[in-house]
This record gives C-alpha cells, structure tokens and sequence, in this order.
C-alpha cells in the first residue's frame, strides 16, 4: 500500500494504491446511490418500483400532500419535533454550560449520564419509558412522546453545544471583564454571540433526532401521535407503493437541507473562532 | 519575610508607600492547599511607572498579575490599591486596562466596536465613544483598518487593537500578560519601543508580565525577578543586571559565569575566595553562604586576556576550548580547572587561542559579585 | 483590615457560588435525565426479577402458598382462602393481570383463573369439592405448584427464561425443551450479525477513510459531504431505498439479469444478506468519520520520515501510519458494534424471520404479548453485552473525541 503518494513507488506499490482507490470509491458509491436510485421511481408514471420508468408524473407526490394520511402525520412530526428542539435546546444547552464550569468532582459522571440514552438500545429506553409513562396517563400523549424525544435528543444538544464551549477562549470573558462588563453582560455581549452557531447546531440535531425516531413512537404515539416515520414503518412492513418512495424522496430533500445549515453553522464557528487567533 | 521588602526600597525609586498606587501586603496564593504559588508578597507598585514581572513559567509572576486583575482571589493578605482593599471589588469593577497573552479581542465585532466595548460599559455618549474610538485608532496608526475584523488583521495590528482597547477608558493601571508573545521577533521589538514610547507620552502605570528578559531589561523602569513564589531582586534593568543580589538572578539574567569556590578571608565589603580549582581571587562580599561555601558570578564581558602578568586584576589560569566567530564578537571558552569558563572579546587577538593552548584570563575584582550558591 | 481567614472565607464563597451555577445549569437536564430515563431504566431492570402481580392481588393465599411445603396436597384453609380472594380480585379488577401471571408459570392457568374468578362468589363450604367441581384442575397438585411459582414478589424465571433455562419440578435450573430454546439463539444471532457488520463496514470504511484523508482540500471536504449525507438520512428512509434496490424485481436484480450475470433473479433481500448490506449503510459513518478525524492528524512527515529511514511503502504503513490510526479505527468499531447490536428497525424491514434481533424480540414481547417480565431480562442481558463493550469504547472515544457530523 503507498501511502502519501511517493513519487518513486513500484508497479506492485501502484497496484496497492489502486485497490484502496477503488474500494474506498465503491464505498463512496454504496453510500450515495440507494439514496440517488430512488429519486426517478418517485416520478414513475405507473405504481411499479422498477425501471425502466414508465411515463413521468407527479402523481405519488401528490398523494404525499394529500389531506390524509400523510399530511396529518407530518403535522405531528413537526411539532412533536419542535417541542422536543425547545425543550432539549434549553435543557442541554444550560447542562453543557454547567459542565464547561463546574469544577466539582464527578464531572465525567454527569457527562456519562447526560450521554448514556445514545447508548442505550433504543427498544430499550422506549420500553422502559413506556412503562414509566404508563404509570402517569403520559402513554399515547403528545407530552409523553415529546419528553421521550427529548431524552434522546439532549446528549446531542450537549455534546454539539459542549464542542463549541470547549472551543471557546476563556480570555474573552475575562477581557470582557477587565473592560468593565458585569458577568450578565460579558455573557450577553460576548459569550452568547461566540456561542450561538453551536446551539443553533445543537437545536437542529434535536430536531432530527426526534423528527427521525420510530421506536418510541412505536410504543408511546397513539393514533392521534402517528408521526410521520411511525405512519411509514407500518406502510413498509405492509407494502411498497411508489408514494412512500415519494415520501422518502421528500424527507431526503428535508435532510439534505438540515444537513446544510449544520455544515453552515460549524463553517460560521469556525470563522469566528480564527479571527481570534492570528489573522496572518 | 520582611527582607524581601527592605530589597524592594533599596531600588532606585522612591521609598516603599511613598507614592504607591498600588500595594501588595504579604499576599499569598495556593491552588491545592499545599504549595504557595506566591509567598507572602509585599510588593509596591509606583504610580507612573513601567514596572516588569519577570520570570520563569511557574515563578509566580501571571498568578500576581491575575490576582491584581481581579481573577483569582489570593488566599492570604491583601492588594491595596490608592489605599484601598480591592478583596471585595470584581474584577469588572476594578478599571485596569489589560491586554491578555493571545489579545482576547472579540472576533465577533469590528474594531471599532471593540475599542468601543469599555466605553459603552460605562454608558459614555455615542458622540463621545466615536471621538474617542478615533483618536485611539489614530494613536496606534491603525486609521481606516475602523470596519475591519480581528481576523482580517496582522499578528502586530491585532496586539495594536489589543493595547488601544485596554487604554482608550484611560485606566489609571494597565496590565499586560505577555502580549508579545505571539510576534516574531522583529516585530516584537518594534512594538517593545511602542509600548516604551505609549508609555511615556501617557503617564499612566503599567504591570507588564514576561518570561523574556531582553523585553524586561529594554522597556522597564524597574523588574521584579521573580523565583518559586518569591521576588529575589527589584530594582532597576541595570542595577538587575549590573548588580545582582543572588545566583538565581545573575544566572536567570544575561549570561553569567559561575565560579564555586570557599570564602577564607573578608575585608570591608570585599573577600578572599579559594576557588574549587585551587586559584585564589577577590571579590564582592555581597550574599554569601552561611558556611563559607560561594559562587562568584562574572559577566562574560567583564573577563578579558591578561597582557601583562602584573595587572593589578585577578588572574586565573585557563585552557582554550573553543572560539566563536560572531562577527561584531569572538567567544572564547575556556576551562579554569574543570569549571567551564565564557568570555567575549574583541575580533582582533594577538594571543593564539586554539584549542588546548593556555591563556590568562583577568578580571577587577569589583566584576567579581561572591553569591550564595543556594539562592 | 480583614483578616487572612476572612480572606480564605471569601475565598471558598466565590468557588461554591460557581460550583452552585455549575449545579444550578446542570440540574434541569439531571432531573429531566433522572425521572424520564434512569428510573425507567432501573425499574424495567427491576421489572424483570420482580413479578408481584399475583401476591399483591391475593396477599393471604400468597402467604399461604410460601409456607407449603409443595409436597401433600392443600388442606380446605387454602381453598378457601382461594374462592375469597378470586372473588374479591375480580371484584377489584386485578384478577386479569394475576392470571397472566399465573399463565407464566404454567400455560392454561389464566382460563382456570378467570373461570374461578367469576364463580368465587357462588361457591359454598367445603370449598374443596366445590372448586373441583369448577375445574378439576383445582385437584391437581401441579396447579398448586404452579400457584406457588407465582406467589412470590421476586422470581427469576425471566432470567433463566432468556438464557433458556427453566427451574425444573425438583427446583434445579435446567435446560428448556428443545423446541422453547429461541434466545440464546436469537443472542447468536444479534452477535453474529454486529460483528459481521463491524468487520465488513472496517473493511470498506477503513479506505475510504483513507482516500478522505489523503485527498486535496476541496476533493475531501466533498468526499465528507458524501459520507455526511446518508448520515442525515432518515434510517427509515434508507432502509425503504433498500427494499427498493434489492426487491425481486428490483434494480440490482434487473441490472444483474440484464448483463447476464444471473439466469433468474436471485433474493437479496428479506434475509441475512439484506440485513448485512442495509446495516453497513446505516452503520459505515459512524466508523469512518471518527477514523477520518485521527487520520488527518497524522503528519505526513511521519511517513516521509520512515521513508527517509529506509521503510518500504508497505513497511511504512504497517509500522508507522497503521499503530497511529488504531484508536480511530477501534473507536469506530465499537461505536458500529454498540450501535449494531441493539437494532430493530432494519432487521424488522429487511430481514426474514431468522434474522431478527434481540431488539426486535423485546419489542415483540413488549407490544405483543405484554410479557413485560421477560422483555425486560432480555434487556437485561442486551444491556450487559453493552456494559462489557463499553468501557473500552470509553476509553477510545475519549482519546478521539466523539465528534457529531
């Protein structure tokens, strides 16, 4: 295997270099084409899932928008997730604050705490909620599933936010200080600002943790809490129509456009990180 | 240890509490409980003057300089300022100007809105603030860079910003913690002249903490050499360097040839040394050692080769190891017995200084500074 | 003047006022964190050696039942205690979830029960004869045995039952009947499936890594993007672009056939090798990302350096660039591992009957049959194959920094 392009290597070494190449290009295609291959289907003139494509139509998009069952669905999905983006914003975001100035012993046993729901098995904390919740009329409510969601949104929210914070010069709060801002103040005119972008970052990570989760909906939704990915699952398990491609399709534009004000947000932080280092 | 304060008065300012802005009183600082990182510091700082902390990493000197800004709280004695106790004013209370190692300045405002920051603070005028953001852009000569952020700035503009920003609410005190850090080295002595000449044309007092001793002994009006918590030496560069009262200062200081040896005979100010290597030379009686034991500390431009045997000077006989072409300089080093020995000469050298060859070096006995080997 | 004592005062005030913020913006999320997920957690834990339902609905005949010897038959003391208490447990409307129970411990129990239940209150002294006349099992000393398994608050039935084990008629743990053996396997299975998708996603990923690394500026901040994507991508959504893909009818069979290198099309999915393709999509971010990030902070000097030394191409990867991406490549693994053994959603869509995972089977248990008791061991034991990994993931981890997108 060559490794950093020596310019000397033999014809054996290239033939090494050449197999990586292309496995890791295979990779990359693996990667990229389910989600590409499907886009057409969703335009496909008849309900057949295969090609060759047999006329082109906006049909299965159509029954996406369509009042039911789908539009309901995605109503509950967004405000399910926004509730949850709130709340888990507010709650880790402050816990990442915490844990950047704490300085009492057991530190990494909160942080462990506040990250173990990633670890969990999902099936498993919705479960154990269920139950819990049950005990409290909370099951087949939007504020069970909300608080749920927000369970395992919050290690996302603290470790985006907690990144940005680790980041952060402490210097600035003292300059800020020396200049004669109160903590309220240094806190508002310049740590808040600094931070912000990894917040924002945080927040959409809430979202989608929420806007994503089929298992705890599986359990805790009831009908009136049918999300969008819970409606899906049950359509998977039943059968494939082209209008769940369409849905698919849809979802992967949302998430591509997530996915974009995340990349945003960490190239506005970064920026405004190196303009306190060196400009040169 | 009230020593350490008769050293303080014996610079060459005016006398302790005279006129002192600002006042440590046995200040002591510990982060474990367990070891002083400041011990028992009595310190007075003169109004109007430059006064340099130096030392080493660890000695002590940023965790003072943090403790007068108001960020950490010293856990014994207390820090006066015009008189008054600051243990219960915070640190955005306090109105010292400090410009921090990396420069801390906001990357999320113009410089403008950062030199504007400690004028708003204090509920200033708009009319006012622009006023005064503009002579202080003029007085770094940094005008029409206003708009511009931190990051689309050079390393020396940044320290510009930086400096401008801790003075434009003309704080009676500004502390610096290294600003020069991050400068290469031209740079870093064109801003030392800076610094010196804001300096003068301000009046106002400046702390300014630094491991570069070069930077110490070319801006400051005195230099407090800081070692393991303690201040060893205060007083003026040249008296610093001229003059040091200890090894650890004349060793830290410049460079310095450290000869060990015993004292055997002492005479109004000045002793008799036996050097370990047998030779025998007179010195200052300035600190010795408390069982005789000694270290005579010399300038390696204070030795020069003896021409004529009968020089009033000390004698010592040396083996040349080594010479060093540095074109204004030669070094020559040599060995008294075993001790390693440098001296710097002038280019042109009649005697013949190749390696192995023996040469006499002589030096007056005022250059020569008897020290307490242990401190 | 204050004194220095004062001053150390001041001095342990400040730090506790910070302490006290840090616990102040820390205390929401541990409440949040302590009541919607730990005590769940711990109570489903608990859930599974507790089953009370049967002792809490009938106290004295359960009281009874524990000093039994299980040995002679029961004397008329419990059955009567037996014609109050079924009564009075329907009467409370706790009757249902008794005999559920009581259905754990032997099958058909819960017909018996209800049965009993309804007609508690017509019964009359001798209750003996009385509740055989009911049901002749009331006769029979296995159905006591039965009665006295369920009496108690704690078990461990559920336990044995998800390793396959069973108490037998003497009281000894023993193997289940061949045909109930179904979660050791299922286990087998969610190991065999993780570990299979951790070698195959090191195997693709650890180049692909590579490539990211080594390439230019732009090239790889593209090639992250592309890695990044699917990463957005609802799970769901994926999982329904494989179904898609790999479908009889599907593309890759249509291309397969089409270029001849298949007669018929073959099934690619809705077993084992569907589940394995599906989850090292799903999977293969998660070990190339935190790889990506230890790779790029190699120095490429390192290898020139060998290079310098003497080193071949090959030697120099294996001695110099290799030992260095180790804590990369084993975070990687462990986060897929962790993250493959507790999967549901993908071996539920494309998987075939034989391919569901210990995930699936508890959520099954849970929302099928309400055998809160034995999912819950199951997540026991899926928790504990955890606790063993995660230590070291720990370690790793945090040496590479666990990094979002």
């Amino acid at each position: 295997m060559a490794v950093g392009g020596t310019p000397y290597s033999s014809a054996g070494h290239r033939c090494g270099a050449a197999a990586i190449r292309i496995i890791a290009g295979l990779g990359f295609v693996f990667m990229l084409v389910p989600i590409l291959a499907i886009v057409p289907l969703s335009f496909n003139g008849v309900s057949y899932l295969s090609y060759p494509l047999r006329g082109l139509s906006w049909q299965w998009y159509g029954a996406v928008f369509a009042p039911t069952p789908w539009m309901p669905a995605l109503w509950n999905s967004i405000t399910i997730g926004l509730a949850t983006t709130v709340l888990a914003t507010a709650v880790g975001t402050s816990a990442a604050y915490g844990l950047a100035y704490a300085a009492f012993p057991g530190t990494r046993l909160v942080a462990a705490l506040l990250i173990s729901p990633m670890v969990v098995p999902i099936v498993i904390t919705a479960l154990a909620v269920y139950l819990a919740f049950a005990q409290f009329g909370l099951v087949q409510s939007f504020a069970g599933l909300v608080l749920a969601h927000t369970v395992l949104a919050v290690p996302f929210v603290v470790i985006t936010v907690g990144a940005t914070l680790h980041g952060f010069d402490r210097n600035m709060v003292r300059a800020a200080a020396s200049l004669g801002a109160g903590p309220l103040t240094a806190f508002r005119t310049v740590t808040l600002p600094l931070t912000a972008p990894g917040v924002l970052a945080g927040a959409v990570f809430a979202f989608v943790t929420s806007f994503d989760d089929v298992v705890v909906a599986l359990f805790l939704a009831g009908p009136q809490q049918f999300t969008v990915p819970r409606r899906m699952f049950n359509a998977l398990r039943d059968k494939l129509d082209p209008s769940i491609i369409a849905l698919a399709v849809f979802l992967t534009l949302v998430s591509v456009l997530l996915l974009g004000t995340v990349e945003l947000l960490r190239w506005r932080t970064d920026r405004l990180r190196n303009r306190g280092q060196n400009g040169t | 240890m009230p020593r350490r304060t008769e050293q303080a008065g014996a610079g060459p300012m005016a006398p302790a509490g005279l006129d002192a802005l600002v006042s440590f009183r046995r200040v002591e600082k510990t982060y474990d409980g367990r070891v002083n990182v400041v011990q028992s510091l009595d310190l007075d700082i003169q109004r109007g003057e430059f006064l340099t902390l130096l030392g080493p990493s660890g000695s002590g000197k940023t965790t003072t300089l943090m403790m007068l800004a108001g960020f950490e709280v010293p856990t014994g004695g207390e820090i006066l300022l015009d008189g008054r106790s600051l243990a219960s004013v915070p640190a955005h209370k306090r109105s010292m100007g400090m410009v921090f190692q990396n420069y801390a300045l906001f990357p999320h405002m113009t410089v403008a809105d950062n030199l504007a920051y400690p004028l708003r603070r204090r509920g200033m005028p708009k009319p006012e603030i622009a006023a005064a953001v503009q002579r202080a852009i003029a007085m770094v000569k940094l005008t029409g860079l206003e708009q511009r952020y931190p990051a689309q700035l050079s390393g020396g503009q940044q320290q510009r910003v930086a400096v401008a920003r801790a003075l434009i609410f003309q704080p009676a005190l500004v502390l610096m913690d290294e600003p020069l850090g991050a400068l290469d080295k031209n740079l870093r002595e064109q801003m030392q002249l800076e610094l010196k000449h804001l300096h003068a044309q301000l009046g106002a007092t400046i702390v300014y903490v630094t491991h570069d001793q070069s930077e110490a002994l070319t801006m400051s009006n005195r230099v407090a050499v800081f070692h393991e918590g303690i201040i060893q030496q205060l007083a003026s560069p040249e008296e610093i360097y001229e003059r040091p009262l200890n090894s650890f200062v004349a060793n830290f200081i410049g460079e310095n040839n450290a000869l060990p040896g015993r004292i055997e005979g002492t005479s109004a100010g000045t002793c008799q040394v036996r050097l370990d290597t047998g030779e025998s030379l007179q010195a200052l009686r300035i600190n010795p050692g408390p069982d005789g034991r000694t270290l005579v500390s010399i300038r390696p431009e204070r030795m020069r080769l003896a021409s004529d045997p009968t020089d009033g000077a000390n004698q010592l006989m040396a083996t040349v190891r080594e010479t060093i072409y540095f074109g204004d300089h030669l070094r020559l080093h040599a060995e008294v017995g075993r001790t390693p020995v440098m001296l710097k000469l002038p280019l042109a050298q009649a005697a013949d200084l190749s390696p192995g060859s023996a040469v006499i070096l002589a030096v007056e006995p005022e250059h020569c500074r008897a020290l307490d080997p242990k401190g | 003047m204050s004194g220095a004592g004062d001053l150390i005062g001041k001095l342990r005030r400040a730090s506790r006022r910070k302490q006290l913020t840090a616990i102040g913006l820390l205390s929401p999320a541990l409440v949040l964190m302590l009541v919607a997920f730990v005590w769940p957690i711990v109570s489903l834990l608990t859930a599974s050696v507790r089953a009370p339902d049967f002792a809490v609905a009938m106290p004295n005949l359960s009281a009874w039942l524990q000093t039994w010897d299980g040995r002679s038959m029961p004397d008329e003391t419990a059955y009567k205690l037996v014609a109050e208490e079924f009564g009075a447990a329907m009467d409370a409307k706790n009757l249902a979830v008794a005999s559920t129970r009581l259905n754990y411990e032997k099958g058909g129990l819960r017909s018996l029960a209800m049965k009993t239940g309804r007609r508690a209150k017509d019964l009359k002294p001798p209750y003996a004869e009385a509740l055989v006349r009911v049901d002749a099992a009331w006769g029979e000393i296995e159905t006591w045995r039965a009665l006295k398994g369920a009496s108690g608050v704690f078990t461990d039935r559920f336990l044995l039952q998800a390793v396959d084990l069973a108490r037998q008629p003497d009281d000894s743990i023993g193997m289940v009947a061949p045909e109930q053996r179904v979660y050791v396997d299922r286990l087998g299975v969610t190991l065999t499936i993780s570990i299979v998708v951790t070698l195959l996603a090191a195997l693709i990923g650890y180049p692909m890594a590579y490539v990211m690394a080594m390439a230019g500026k732009t090239v790889g901040r593209v090639l992250f993007l592309l890695v990044l994507l699917p990463f957005w991508v609802s799970v769901l959504v994926r999982t329904a672009a494989w179904v898609v893909l790999l479908q009889k009818e599907g593309i890759l069979n249509g291309a397969m056939l089409a270029v001849g290198l298949i007669s018929e099309p073959k099934q690619l999915i809705f077993n084992r090798l569907g589940v394995y393709i599906a989850m090292v999509h799903v999977l293969l971010p998660f070990l190339v990302l935190p790889l990506y990030s230890v790779m790029k902070s190699i120095p490429r000097d390192h290898v020139r350096a060998a290079a310098s030394l003497g080193a071949g191409p090959v030697s120099a990867f294996a001695t110099v660039y290799f030992p260095q991406t180790i804590p990369g490549l084993g975070a990687g693994c462990l986060l897929v591992f962790i993250l493959a053994i507790g999967f549901y959603i993908t071996p539920a869509l494309v998987g075939g009957s034989s391919d569901q995972m210990i995930s699936g089977i508890i959520s099954e248990l849970a929302l099928g049959t309400a055998n809160w008791g034995l999912a819950s061991a199951l997540a026991l034991l899926l928790l504990c194959c955890i606790a063993i990994i995660y230590p070291v993931f720990g370690r790793y981890a945090g040496a590479t920094g666990l990094k979002l997108g």
